[in-house]
């Protein structure tokens, strides 16, 4: 049930694209807005309910120890 | 409701964790309608459930939910104890 | 005022325990990066906030990291119980153990105690909002190094989880500073033009 898509899906664009009047010396986050959304059960093992903004995240393993030089 | 105890518990976590992640959204998106509905929708939705737990488990909200006799908020085991926790069915890590 | 909900928001069940684990675990509970740091650090700075999104923000997103110290916490105690004695004295844990036993105490993953110094309640609200966004980079940095230093699935789950909740959050303080410098830029028009 909870799994929700909007009405229009695919002309829903998740986020701001465009910023205006921004000015020096400040930082902009853009807006999120809802679009759709994973099941609960998916949301918990993902750990948020917007796909957009679900980092599916991979963990480094072994590797050597390197700086940047 | 035919539900076991750690399947009611699963529900009821997923569905408070919907919850509270549309409500973070909602606090910066006050004139979403959509999600408004959404929202409670979830809540009527995991308000059913709350009160099928207290009604065969046990209490959960602290001050809202009723009890048997003896007093039965003290009970084990307590949400940090490992017999507390559902499986959540996992993937890869 | 806070009430008490009787579970877990990510359920935490901890088949194997690792003393050496739960040493720098520990550093999302009492470390300058961690949960507590970040409760203590948004429910303060809410009360100087401006705007209802940006107060509501603060507000929830402190609430919601109790939650997750008592996660940390849960983890912390399941990794060091059915254990031997031994196995924890002969691990790195057993300094903390002199003085803890398997308590949960707020400390980072070098012992330090918690302090206040890690947080900042500054009342300039673009300031506390930065210093609010540099936190959620911190802590889901400090998840990535935990990460990458365990195998078990049943810590791997909840550690994903509490990193994933941190982009969450920072997008979230992002949008309520989008709210904060509108409000600051409209007051700041509005008096210069009366």
């Amino acid at each position: 049930m909870e799994t929700y898509t909007a009405a229009m899906p695919d002309k829903c664009i998740p986020q701001e694209t465009v910023l205006e009047n921004v000015k020096l010396a400040q930082a902009y986050v853009p807006f999120q807005f809802l679009c759709s959304t994973f099941s609960p059960e998916s949301s918990l093992m993902k750990g948020t309910i917007f796909p957009p903004l679900w980092d599916n995240y991979r963990r480094r393993t072994e590797g050597m120890v390197y700086g940047d030089e | 409701m035919e539900m076991s105890r750690n399947e009611m518990l699963k529900r009821i976590t997923e569905l408070d964790f919907f919850i509270i992640d549309l409500h973070l959204y909602l606090n910066t998106h006050p004139d979403d309608s959509e999600a408004i509905t959404l929202y409670n929708d979830c809540v009527m939705q995991v308000k059913e459930l709350r009160d099928q737990y207290n009604m065969h488990y046990g209490m959960l909200l602290a001050n809202n939910s009723t009890s048997k006799q003896p007093w039965q908020w003290i009970d084990n085991p307590w949400p940090w104890q490992k017999n507390y926790n559902f499986e959540l069915t996992e993937g890869n890590s | 005022m806070w009430m008490y909900d009787k579970k877990l928001e990510y359920p935490i069940k901890i088949k194997n325990p690792d003393p050496k684990l739960a040493k720098l675990i520990i550093t999302q509970y009492g470390g300058p990066d961690g949960e507590l740091a970040a409760s203590i650090r948004y429910l303060s700075q809410r009360f100087s906030m401006i705007t209802p999104q940006a107060k509501a923000t603060l507000n929830d997103i402190g609430t919601e990291e109790l939650a997750h110290l008592e996660m940390i916490g849960t983890i912390v105690r399941q990794l060091t119980q059915g254990i031997s004695t031994k196995e924890i004295e002969d691990s790195s844990f057993a300094p903390y153990y002199a003085d803890h036993d398997t308590a949960v105490y707020p400390v980072s993953a070098s012992g330090v105690p918690f302090n206040a110094s890690y947080l900042q309640s500054k009342g300039d609200p673009i300031t506390d909002l930065y210093e609010d966004m540099a936190a959620e980079q911190k802590a889901r940095s400090t998840y990535e190094y935990l990460i990458r230093m365990t195998d078990d699935p049943d810590v791997l789950d909840p550690l994903k989880f509490l990193r994933e909740r941190e982009i969450v959050h920072f997008q979230r303080f992002g949008e309520a500073l989008r709210y904060v410098q509108d409000y600051l830029e409209e007051k700041r028009v509005f008096s210069i033009q009366s």
